[in-house]
């Protein structure tokens, strides 16, 4: 019987484990460099509580923007004007509030539509004349950042509302922030459970990484439980990215649209052919990644307090390199939002230990491109291998 | 006397991109349960023709009917509800995807939806594949394996497993056997071979003249765009086929 036969063979495949050990090996690295910091350069500044609910908050822009590359990249596009997109945002949300006097509620929907719009117009030209979208965000990247220059006219505005102000500058309540951490971990660590023990055949190298994948688990959650409820609870922009993140990595699991996505990734004349719409699907990722960066815009706008048009040069390009360094292919078909979260957090830990030890921002700079280079010819050895090359 | 009931007729099909003409009063016919094959040198219009009653291109000139009722503006999606599947000779599967992923793709089984977000019922979808592959008795690895990890018999039977997933009325098949040896062809035409059984009737296209005399219960030659002869597949062989393709009559010899 067919049925024997395939429930004889390994269930764990040698793909699905090289992604694992992958992100492991990310999230070990980003705790190494943690305690290294931490013990020979920051004299014990980098794992304190109050520094880790910092680091939280810093990598929150760069990973709301990754998440929305990932998706891009998966699906074979890519989004070089994210940067320039939430400059204009943010020039946006302080006209409205600063110049016109318009409250917090008016200026988040108007912020929203004007990240969605740009989306929109850069997805639609991607589909309309068939242009790559490394060169229709090319052009955003220059267009998108001048007409920030242009509405702002070179001025940065400062002094949102009181309301706008709290949206990053507030937390939630130590308690609660416990509940919402054990609640997640909680989740996690019972589906790392059932992945062990489901019963299913699996290969003695599945089995380790399945009991290193709930160590991991575990100790986020005893950690961050720690941490936020020490200091002052979990910052309100770390909560929108934890349920940004949930909700994302579900829609990638568990919906078609998300299915969709790695299938225009991995075939998409395949796609074509079994009925998925490419285009609406390739405006509509554009579109959500208009939106991921105004949210990104309006956190960044209130953890500021200030609209510089300049702002988030690099940001498309660090988002790039996020996803990249957790797993995201560049040629697409590839990647997932957690892989993306820890390359984040990994990014952010760079520099936030770097600065700490006192090391000046060049350096940071050089540190992630070296991470990039290792991280791309690791995968690239494990590939050919793979192969057989 | 019995009337053949059609799944897929064709009336003087034509196909043209700019000046250059692919296929030419084109009419054939294709019963319920029946296997027709289609035989032809490259370039003689085989391809097109097997995609535009896919739904992949579309007509010119003609008239196509699937099911008794005109269909010449049929897209994949139309196509694929109305019954008729196509395994392409490249077989159309996403290697980054698993094989069960590939068999429902574009056609999942859902547990809610709500206009076009909808979330997928992977456990009803694991189970329905693992039935088919018991009814066909087809040989894969685990179903949530990636197709990337799969040699090329068995991505064959990934894509022959996705188009009659959905109980289909009618398969296309393009150069089924092009990527496999004749004998791990063999299991493959026995596995078209059985699919009438189950009321679908295949369309199929192979340059082994062989594997459409094993498998044909009729053959329709195509030269030129044009389809230039019929044979009932007992009562030709395989050199007679030859020569139909070639374009090469019997007293010319």
């Amino acid at each position: 019987m067919a049925n024997a036969r395939a429930r004889d063979v390994k269930n764990s495949t040698l793909a699905a484990d090289i992604r694992k050990i992958r992100l492991l090996l990310l999230a070990f690295a980003t705790i190494l460099i943690w305690l290294a910091f931490d013990l020979v350069w920051t004299d014990g500044f980098v794992l304190t509580p109050r520094n880790l609910t910092s680091l939280s908050v810093q990598m929150t822009v760069t990973c709301i923007l990754a998440i929305g590359m990932t998706w891009l990249l998966i699906a074979r596009e890519i989004d070089l004007s994210a940067g320039a997109v939430m400059a204009l945002v943010i020039i946006v949300i302080f006209q409205l509030q600063v110049v016109y006097e318009v409250g917090t509620f008016i200026t988040l929907i108007v912020a929203f539509a004007t990240g969605i719009l740009l989306g929109l117009i850069n997805g639609s030209i991607r589909i309309v004349l068939l242009v790559p979208s490394f060169v229709v965000t090319l052009a955003g990247f220059s267009w998108i950042r001048g007409m920030a220059f242009i509405v702002s006219e070179g001025q940065t505005h400062a002094g949102a509302n009181e309301s706008f102000y709290l949206i990053s500058n507030s937390y939630l309540p130590p308690v609660y922030s416990v509940v919402v951490i054990l609640l997640a971990g909680g989740y996690f660590t019972f589906k790392a459970f059932w992945q062990i023990f489901s019963g299913q055949p699996k290969l003695p190298i599945s089995r380790l990484l399945d009991w290193l994948q709930l160590l991991v688990i575990l100790g986020a959650t005893i950690g961050a439980t720690l941490v936020f409820y020490i200091y002052r609870g979990l910052p309100f922009p770390v909560v929108i990215l934890l349920i940004l993140i949930l909700v994302a990595n579900w829609i990638s699991t568990n919906t078609t649209f998300g299915r969709y996505i790695y299938a225009l990734g991995g075939n998409p004349m395949a796609a074509r052919r079994v009925g998925i719409s490419i285009s609406l699907m390739t405006i509509g990722l554009f579109a959500l990644m208009g939106a991921f960066t105004a949210l990104a815009g309006v956190i960044q706008a209130s953890l500021l307090d200030a609209g510089p048009p300049g702002i988030g040069q690099l940001l498309a390009l660090n988002a790039i390199s996020a996803a990249i360094i957790g797993g995201t292919s560049l040629f697409g078909g590839y990647g997932s939002i957690w892989g993306t979260v820890i390359g984040s957090l990994m990014m952010a830990s760079i520099a936030n230990c770097l600065s700490l030890a006192g090391v000046n921002t060049f350096y940071q700079m050089v540190a992630t491109g070296i991470i990039l280079i290792v991280t791309i010819a690791v995968d690239s050895l494990v590939m050919n291998r793979g192969k057989g090359a | 006397m019995s009337v053949r009931e059609n799944v897929v007729q064709a009336k003087n099909l034509g196909k043209s991109y700019g000046a250059v003409t692919a296929l030419d009063d084109i009419s054939f016919e294709i019963g319920r349960g029946e296997i027709v094959g289609f035989a032809g040198d490259n370039g003689a219009g085989k391809s097109t023709l097997m995609k535009m009653v896919a739904g992949d291109v579309t007509p010119t000139t003609g008239e196509l009917l699937v099911n008794n009722k005109t269909e010449n503006n049929l897209t994949t999606k139309h196509a694929q509800e109305l019954g008729i599947s196509m395994v392409y000779q490249d077989l159309a599967l996403c290697d980054n995807l698993k094989i069960v992923e590939n068999i429902f793709l574009g056609r999942e089984l859902t547990r809610f939806e709500l206009g076009r977000f909808k979330v997928i019922d992977k456990e009803r979808m694991l189970a329905r594949s693992q039935e088919l592959l018991d009814i066909l008795d087809l040989e894969l690895p685990s179903l949530e394996e990636p197709v990337t990890a799969l040699s090329g018999g068995q991505r064959q039977l990934v894509a022959i497993a996705r188009a009659i997933a959905f109980s289909p009325k009618l398969v296309i098949m393009d150069e089924p056997t092009a990527a496999l040896s004749v004998k791990a062809g063999q299991p493959l035409l026995e596995q078209i071979r059985r699919l009438p059984e189950t009321g679908c009737s295949v369309m199929i296209v192979s340059h082994r003249l062989s594997d459409l005399l094993d498998t044909c219960d009729r053959i329709y030659v195509l030269r030129r765009g044009n389809i230039t002869q019929e044979f009932i597949s007992g009562n030709v062989s395989e050199a007679e086929l030859l020569h139909a393709i070639a374009g090469v009559s019997e007293e010319s010899q």
